[in-house]
Parts: C-alpha cells; structure tokens; sequence
C-alpha cells in the first residue's frame, strides 16, 4: 500500500510542535518507556504468567481437582467468610467514622484520624500477635473464655478478628477526604427543607459519597482476601479448619505438591485481577463524577 | 411572620460571634443584615434558621418562643451562600425534595408535587431544565433553583445566605431586581445577609448594619445612608473623606476650618473627626460665596455619567476625594495641577470617644472658614 503524502501550504499550517526544552528527545523517550515496559514485565507480568503456567503444567485435570480437594474448598469457603464480614463490619464502622470526623466538630478528632491509620503502620504479624495476647489460652481474656468454652485464637473468629483489623482503615480512609471536600452544605439544606436525619443520610449523603465507598469497599475486600501475616499468626494452620487461602497456599508448597499450590494460588490471582479490573472502572466513573461535578474544572 | 431577636449571644471557643444582639423584623418584610465578613451576619441568620442554637438569648416567631424549636417545625427556607443543591439530582428532583420527606400523611400525591414543582419552576422561569443537573445550569440559574426549592415547602419565613454573593457583577444586578420583585409578590417575610452595601441598600426594606457581633445602626436604606449614627456605619456604606481635628466649645477645628457644631458644646478640646461624603463636596473654579477651601486637583478619573476627582489640600500631602458628573467636569474644564474651592454641603463631625454625637440633618451647613482665600492667588498655577 502506498501512502498519500499529505499536502502541506507553504508557511502556514505547521504540525503542532511542543516548544524545544519542553519534552526529551526521540530516543531518550524511546529509552525511558522500554525501560518502564521491561521492568514491568519483569516484576509483574512474568510472575502472574508463571503462576498460571505453573498451576496448569499438570494438566486440566489436577487443575480442578486441587480446588476442588475438600481442604481447598474449606479454604475458599473461609475466605470468602472473612471477607465478607470484615468488608460488613468495616463499611459500617467506616462511613460512621468519616461521617463523625467530617460533619461534627469534637475533641480528640486529630487523635481519632491518626488511631484509624494505626493497622497501616502496625505490621500484620504484631497485629496478630496482639490478638493471642488478648484472646489467647495465656492471654488477659483466655482463662474466662476457656470457662466459658468459648474458642478465638486457632479458630475462625481470630481469623475474622484479625482481618477485621488489618483492613479497618480502607473504607474510612477512602471517605473522610471526599467527605470533607463535599463539606456540609447539602446535609444543612436537606435539614432545612424539612428531612429527618435517616432521610439526610440515604438521600443526600449516601448518593453523593457511593463511588467513593464502593472503591472502599473494593480496596478492603482485596486486602481482606490476600491477608496473610495476621491471619497466620492466629490461625494455628489446622488443614481443613483454619486455613484461608494463602495459608493454604503456602502449605501447599512446604509440601512440595507445587501444581496444587500454583493452583489455589491463581484462584487468588483471578479474585485479585478482578479487584483491579472493578477497581479501574470505578476509578474512571469516580474521575468522570468528579469533572461533571465542577465545571470548568479539568 | 415577624421574627424578634432577643438579646441573642453566640460565641464559638473563644469568638463572640454575636454580642448580645436585639432587632425585630416586621411581617412580610425584606430585612438585609449588612456587615463586613466576621460581623456575625450569617451566624444570626442561621440562628434563626435553627442551624445554630444561640449560647443566650430568645429567637420569637410571630411573638411565640422558637429558640430550640427544631429546624423541621420553623418553616424556614434557607437559601446558602453557594446554593447547596443536591448534586446527584435533578433540578426537578431537588424541587421537589422538600416535599418528598414529609412525613406519609402529610405528603401530597405525586401528581400534586409535579404541578407543584413545575409552577415553582415556571415562577424562576427554568421550567425546561427540570431534567438537568446542577452542574450543567449557570451560577445565576442554581440560584433561582435554590429559591424554587426553599419556596416548595411554603416557608414563613425566607432566608439568604450572600444570595449574589457568587454571581459575576451583571447576573447579580440583575438578580436583585427579579429578587425584590419576586418579594413584592409573595409577601413572606425574608431576611438576607450581605457585605455589599449597594445590594442591601438596592434591594431591602430595612437594613441593620452589624459589626464586631453588634448592631450598629437599624433603619431604612434612605437613613441608613444620609444618616449614620457611628463613625463605623459612615465609613462602612459609601465612601467617606475623613478630616482629624479637635472640637472645643461647639466649635470643630479640622486644620484651618472652624466648623460650629452645637450639638458638642460639652466637648472640651476633644479630639474628633469630620466625615463628608465625596458627592457632598462641591468644586468651583472661582471663590463664589460663604466657605470654600482652595485644593489642588491631583487626579481624575471618569466612572461612567460620574468623575471621581482626587484633590489635595494646599500645605499638606493628604489627598481627599470628591464626587461630581461628568458634565460638571466639562463645565468646568478641570486639569490635574489646577487649583479650586471646594466648599462642603453637608459634615458630620464624631467625638474620638464611645459617645456619639450626630447633626441634625438639616443644620449639616458646613461654615469652611477661608483663611486662604486671599492667598489664592499665589497658589495659582503650581
């Protein structure tokens, strides 16, 4: 095929050109965005695609019948328990938070900003330590809970526990700067105009805060699901009881049975894959929202 | 509706927001509470509102206590600052929000708040943006909408938060005639709130100036303009020259003018300033009659049918503005370095203590002593 050269007036009509000193030259471009590929190659894409390489080396067959072995499927059923009422229970101490901290004037608000930031700083293995300590056959609860038969640590309520935890900060720390840049004008007309505090919430508030908890929500639901220094720490790894999936997946592996390993672990690479893929979607409607909102903005 | 304000006091940490404040709005007026910002203007109106509950004092509703009556039973229409329409909704949507909360037994039929929503909006003429959003009106159009919506739930009372305050200078104009109208047809008392002098002078029935958390001066525009009771309230609405002297006897020594002011006879060599509105000073080429002060033109400037003439007074380097038309100023064939009189037609002179002292209005006839009216002449020219 050959191209048509474009015609091009004399003097007039230049290409749009970015002034010199404004951008780098061909190949140093070349370069930086090679580099940038390669080392996202490296370090993302090889690993994922070794993970699904790896789990279906066996075949199909083992495939399936590693996440179908009824340990794999306790793991699973587990997980996705935690998640569930980690992501429930965060949701609603999370919107209560931000709407506390950015709709109220109270003391010791400063203090409560930085407490819901603490799981991010704490590392998850202290974080579950901290749970024997308070729950555990030694620790300040456990003689009463023993007494009363009741079982957190190597059970599945430390598991949820722990979790819960780690990803208390997702949905408020998600909230509270979208919360505070609406500020309170609309709560206070809705007030005016005659609504009780419920109608306020659902129909003001809630509507206009609902991108922004969903990508919460979907923050704290990875983190959740892939959690793994807390939850080994007070899970006890009793196979078939209280592994979650990537406790199952490193036994797995200290067990030599690779394929099934690999297995287990793709299905926790998809869970992840779909997180971000829900994640950009969100982040894009969440921009488009933005832009409507103030016009003449970018 | 009237509203009283009982010596109302509100202070937030350390911030006395309002300092004991009393005032009456009557039945189905429009009232401007004018300030500068931090006067505590929008703090009293959203008293009123219920947005905020006062530390002290009474808020009365048609003579009946409302202070911690709650917002739901005021019958109060608010209208904020930067609109707060619900974003996430229609126009229509946000209309009719007032009347989709109430509670079942009071609320109307569907059709009934679609016809009602749809005359409210036919009153702001925007009936054929129902269906958009907030975001896509201009800002004079979310105004209207905010009003609509405040109107929807038949308010007693009407309150605006710096209802232009927002808007770009020609919209705002306009805005303040449709509002007044508007007012003029509803008849529902409303109170707003506004630092810019000319809107509440334009626009209210009654204004009271606040400042510092205290009410200044309350009368109507016409008083509050000609007849200021404190220097704050000269300085605040208009511009003002302003001349340091001393009073002693019922006389005012304002440098080399001596200007009778009986109603000071019990001052005794007080320090004390004389305020003259720009468009009080008169400018004449020749000494005419009676007191005239020589003064050197320093500036001109032509604001539309108006010239703003900046002018010095010969021995000192203080500068002092009058106001005349712009045929005047080709009458008189003004250049900058020219020298003219300029006599004064009405002076109020205020004592440098808390105690105020005012002229009658009439009697304001200022006697500008010329001493230097021989000298004229060797001023001539610079």
């Amino acid at each position: 095929m050959k191209a048509t050269p474009v015609e091009k007036p004399q003097g007039c009509l230049r290409d749009y050109r970015i002034a010199p000193g404004l951008t780098e030259s061909a190949r140093v471009r070349v370069l930086l965005i090679v580099g940038a590929l390669a080392y996202l190659g490296l370090f993302l894409m090889l690993p994922l695609i070794v993970v699904f390489s790896e789990a279906l080396q066996k075949g199909f067959a083992v495939y399936v019948a590693s996440i179908t072995n009824p340990d794999a499927l306790v793991a699973i059923r587990l997980t996705l328990l935690t998640a569930l009422v980690s992501v429930t229970v965060n949701l609603v101490f999370g919107v209560a938070a931000a709407w506390a901290i950015t709709k109220f004037r109270f003391w010791g608000k400063g203090f409560l900003i930085t407490l819901i930031d603490l799981p991010f700083a704490i590392s998850p293995v202290v974080a579950g330590l901290i749970f024997v300590l308070l729950f555990g056959s030694r620790g300040w609860f456990g003689p009463w809970l023993s007494e009363h038969n009741i079982k957190i640590i190597f059970a599945m309520p430390g598991i949820i526990l722990a979790t819960m935890f780690i990803t208390l900060p997702f949905v408020a720390r998600e909230l509270i700067p979208l919360m505070q840049s609406q500020g309170t004008d609309e709560e206070e007309a809705a007030l005016t105009l005659g609504a009780n505090g419920w109608q306020t919430f659902f129909r003001v508030t809630l509507p206009n805060i609902a991108w922004g908890l969903l990508y919460g929500i979907i923050l704290c639901n990875a983190r959740a699901m892939g959690e793994f220094g807390a939850v080994s720490v007070v899970s006890g790894h009793l196979r078939g009881v209280t592994t979650t999936l990537p406790l199952h997946v490193e036994i797995l592996y200290n067990e030599y049975q690779f394929a099934a390993a690999f297995a287990v672990a793709s299905l926790l690479s998809l869970l992840a894959l779909l997180t971000i893929i829900a994640r950009s979607t969100l982040e894009w409607r969440l921009h488009r929202q933005m832009t409507i909102d103030t016009p003449g903005g970018p | 509706m009237s509203i009283s304000i009982c010596n109302v006091t509100k202070t937030f940490g350390k911030f006395k927001a309002l300092d004991n404040i009393s005032l009456e709005v009557n039945d189905g007026e429009l009232f401007a509470l004018l300030g500068p910002s931090g006067s505590g203007k929008t703090t009293l109106l959203r008293i009123i509102a219920g947005l905020e509950i006062p530390d002290s004092g009474t808020i009365l509703f048609h003579g009946k206590d409302a202070t911690m009556r709650p917002m739901r039973e005021r019958r109060v229409g608010f209208v904020f600052q930067h609109f707060a329409l619900f974003r996430h909704m229609t126009i229509f949507d946000n209309v009719a929000f007032g009347l989709r909360v109430r509670p079942p037994q009071l609320r109307l039929s569907k059709n009934d708040i679609r016809d009602r929503v749809m005359s409210l909006l036919h009153l702001v003429q925007l009936e054929s943006f129902a269906g958009r959003y907030p975001s896509q009106l201009s800002g004079g159009q979310r105004q209207r909408v905010a009003l609509a919506r405040a109107l929807a739930v038949e308010p007693q009372v009407m309150l605006l938060d710096e209802p232009f305050g927002s808007l770009d200078a020609r919209v705002r104009a306009e805005l303040r005639r449709w509002l007044r109208r508007l007012h003029d047809e509803l008849q529902i008392t409303s109170v707003f709130v506004t630092h810019d002098q000319e809107e509440a002078l334009e626009v209210a029935d009654r204004v009271a100036v606040t400042n510092e958390g205290r009410v200044e001066q309350i009368g109507t525009p016409y008083e509050i303009y000609n007849n200021p009771i404190s220097p704050f309230v000269y300085e605040f609405i208009g511009n003002v020259n302003l001349f340091q002297g001393r009073v002693h006897d019922g006389v005012a020594f304002m440098g080399d003018v001596q200007l009778p002011v009986p109603e000071l006879a019990h001052a005794k060599d007080t320090p004390a300033t004389a305020y003259v509105r720009p468009h009080d000073l008169q400018i004449n080429r020749q000494y005419q009659s009676g007191l005239a002060l020589p003064a050197k033109v320093v500036d001109i400037r032509t604001i539309g049918p108006i010239a703003r003439i900046s002018l010095m007074y010969p021995g000192n380097n203080k500068t002092y503005e009058a106001q005349i038309t712009i045929d005047r100023l080709a009458e008189l064939d003004l250049r900058i370095d020219d020298v003219v009189f300029v006599s004064a037609s009405r002076v109020k002179v205020f004592l440098h203590d808390t105690e105020v002292q005012s002229l009658p209005e009439p009697a304001a006839q200022p006697e500008v002593k010329k001493k230097h009216s021989k000298t004229s002449s060797d001023l001539d020219k610079v």
